[in-house]
């Protein structure tokens, strides 16, 4: 009797082992399955999801499995480096932020992409300026295709602008006459802010390295064997900062800056181009909002693309190709498409903007979102500084600039402080 | 008994009083449910009023249902939370009993042990659980997530000292009737005890509900992550956070959590006052 039992539970055991191979098998071996990392939900999870779908219509041989989204791009590295101290796989893709190539890069996470860009026969026509290709670049390889890219420019409530005596179709263009408005709105009456420059939250101190850039400066020089921002463009900027805070920036934190510009009660608010769609929502007709490059000093003035690119995890090279496959479509014309009609950001490739069919309509009718694409030949490197205190320098810097703002210090005794600051932090 | 002859004015106060604290605890609470019906450009207005001029709640809802798999997360919180109670359960009620009622060479450094390991935060042991799990392959699984929270000092303290009120007699009754220790606890001491699991339990799976830092530190996986993620698919500090969908998110998870509150309350606040009293 039990010896009965056992025999069939074998055959049945047999049988279903069969079964499951003859179903399995071949399909198994011919389906790659890609998986795919990203931050920031709330932008990326509907456009994430509908480039997946798409690509794998387009591709039916490659799965793609896209992973629980991380917070910010902060949560995305540290996962990347907890897992790959654990021994465990890394997503075969992932969308970091731009500025996280230096370390990914130096701790061999990611992959360099020049060797796969060499071998595309027809590279040219495919809608990558070569000056995108440069902003996720180490050590002359290019480490990402540039996925959605921010710029720092200027909002204002056209409204209070108006009600200063400004002209609202047209912002100054130097900070001379945009804080002299400022201090206008200012002074209209005792609910109105003139002007919030978005800086003690900015990550890796963006917003203080366009100023510097827009002066024409630079944070080191090429070589990174010396500081350049110490020069005369970096003490421009630090300058520009204390003009913005004798114009009345209050030391609000940036989120309360974010919620008096949407209530309507601050003038003119310097930030990253990436909120225009939820400062548009948050501000509904409340009032006109209108964006304006950020002023430039000089001509050739640049300024650091702040936003993600698609980075390979992949090591093997069967991966690497559906990878490689996935990242060009992500950053091709379908993936920019719908990923600048569902967020804020710009494209990192040209061919959807220029096409009216893809997005050529969407920036007739969003003139708003044009304001930072008008400025992408200014677009370069957004800067970190070397070595192992790439994290803590920022901080330091923030609070020196924090100092000048609220005018506690005068811009060249905070230049000397901080000059001697992070030289001592970086690698000697 | 006194106190209700007291003069209705006291009484008055007293209440008024009550309702002034209960009116901060909760004012989040309405706020959240408030903001969760409004449109983008009306939570910013800068007046302020609780029911919305234009009822939004339809679309912040569908949007959060929509943009975040929550169901999904609530059922895995379900799952987890679920499953760390019973087993915390299953481990700490016969260590509390034997700490309470047995007589062993070294029960005294045991029980110390257990409040130096209630003096610990859970942040020192993440590293360590997290090399382990990854050692036996168990990360981005449930597993991962329930396994490190089943011994748990606080319910072993908890149950201690609860099980200490019951008397000895009843106990030696019963080992009298010939009762093994394993009957005793399952028959006579948890039953005794309920007031204080539900009061534990409460504690327990709110803290684990809501816990969204061992989630990030061991899944990957979408489809086994936790209710608090689901509010971090609208937090958004480089384009700006959607506050209606998000706090339409943070209904949806809480209101599971205020449910089951609500069932236990009875026993909760039993077993606090009963524990408390020793």
């Amino acid at each position: 009797m039990n010896l009965h039992v056992r025999s069939s539970a074998r055959r049945l055991f047999a049988a279903a082992a069969l079964a499951a191979a003859v179903v399995s098998g071949p399909a198994v071996a011919e389906t790659v399955t890609l998986k795919v990392a990203y931050a920031y939900p709330s932008n990326f999870q509907k456009i994430k999801t509908e480039i997946a779908e798409r690509f794998m219509t387009a591709h039916p041989d490659i799965k793609v499995e896209l992973e629980a989204p991380a917070k910010d791009y902060e949560e995305l590295v540290q996962r990347t480096l907890r897992a790959s101290v654990a021994g465990q796989e890394l997503p075969a893709v992932a969308f970091h932020g731009m500025h996280r190539v230096r370390l990914l890069s130096e701790r061999e996470q990611i992959m360099p992409l020049t060797p796969f860009i060499k071998a595309e026969a027809d590279w040219d026509s495919l809608g990558y300026p070569a000056s995108m290709l440069t902003l996720t670049e180490a050590r002359g390889e290019t480490f990402g295709m540039p996925f959605s890219i921010s710029l720092p420019i200027v909002y204002y409530n056209a409204d209070l602008v108006g009600r200063a005596g400004g002209d609202a179709d047209s912002l100054p263009t130097t900070w001379e006459d945009l804080l002299a408005l400022s201090k206008k709105i200012e002074a209209l009456d005792d609910r109105t802010m003139g002007v919030h420059f978005y800086y003690y939250s900015a990550a890796n101190n963006w917003t203080f390295h366009a100023l510097v850039q827009s002066f024409g400066g630079r944070m080191m020089t090429s070589d990174e064997r010396r500081l350049a921002f110490t020069g005369a463009e970096g003490l421009e900027a630090l300058h520009t900062l204390k003009k913005i805070g004798q114009a009345g920036m209050a030391d609000l934190g940036d989120r309360q800056a974010f919620q008096a510009f949407s209530a309507g009660t601050l003038g003119i608010l310097v930030a990253s181009s990436s909120r225009i769609t939820r400062l548009t929502n948050a501000i509904g007709d409340r009032f006109p909002m209108r964006t304006a490059p950020l002023p430039m000093p000089v001509a050739d003035g640049k300024l650091p693309a702040g936003g993600s690119a698609a980075m390979m995890h992949a090591r093997d090279p069967k991966l690497q190709k559906a990878a490689w496959a996935f990242i060009k479509f992500a950053t091709g014309p379908v993936g920019q498409t719908i990923m600048v009609k569902n967020s804020g950001y710009m494209p990192g490739n040209t061919i959807p903007v220029t096409k009216k069919y893809l997005l050529g309509e969407f920036y007739d009718q969003n003139p708003n979102h044009m304001t930072p694409v008008s400025q992408i030949e200014r677009a370069t490197r957004f800067f970190t500084f070397p070595g192992e205190n790439s994290l803590k320098i920022p901080v330091v810097v923030r609070d020196h600039l924090q100092n000048v703002v609220t005018l506690k210090r005068e811009p060249e005794a905070v230049m000397a402080d901080m000059a001697r600051d992070v030289q001592a932090l970086l690698p000697k | 008994m006194r106190g209700a002859r007291r003069s209705p004015a006291a009484g008055l106060g007293r209440h008024a009083a009550l309702m002034v604290t209960v009116g901060f605890a909760l004012l989040p609470f309405v706020w959240m449910v408030s903001l969760s019906t409004k449109a983008p450009a009306e939570i910013f207005e800068a007046t302020f009023r609780i029911w919305p001029e234009s009822f939004y709640a339809l679309e912040n809802y569908s949007r959060a249902l929509a943009a975040a798999p929550l169901p999904r997360f609530i059922l895995n919180g379900v799952i987890v939370t679920g499953a760390i109670l019973a087993l915390q359960i299953l481990v700490a009620t016969p260590a509390a009993y034997a700490l309470a009622k047995l007589r062993f060479r070294g029960r005294e450094m045991l029980f110390a042990l257990v409040l130096v390991a209630l003096l610990l935060p859970k942040q020192v042991l993440a590293l360590p659980h997290f090399i382990m799990l990854s050692g036996i392959g168990l990360l981005d699984s449930y597993a991962a997530l329930i396994l490190p929270s089943i011994a748990s000092p606080f319910a072993i303290f908890l149950f201690r000292q609860f099980f200490k009120t019951v008397p000895n007699d009843l106990i030696d009754a019963a080992r009298l009737d010939g009762l093994s220790e394993i009957a005793i606890l399952w028959r006579i001491m948890i039953p005794i005890a309920a007031p204080a699991i539900a009061a534990f339990g409460i504690l327990s799976v709110v803290a684990h509900w809501n816990d969204l830092f061992w989630p990030l530190v061991v899944i990957r996986s979408e489809e086994l992550a936790t209710p608090p993620l689901g509010i971090i698919y609208f937090r958004n500090d480089d384009s700006g956070t959607e506050h209606g969908p998000m706090m339409a998110a943070a209904v949806l998870i809480a209101a599971p959590l205020v449910a089951a509150f609500l069932i236990a309350q009875r026993r909760f606040i039993e077993g606090i006052t009963m524990t408390g009293a020793r």
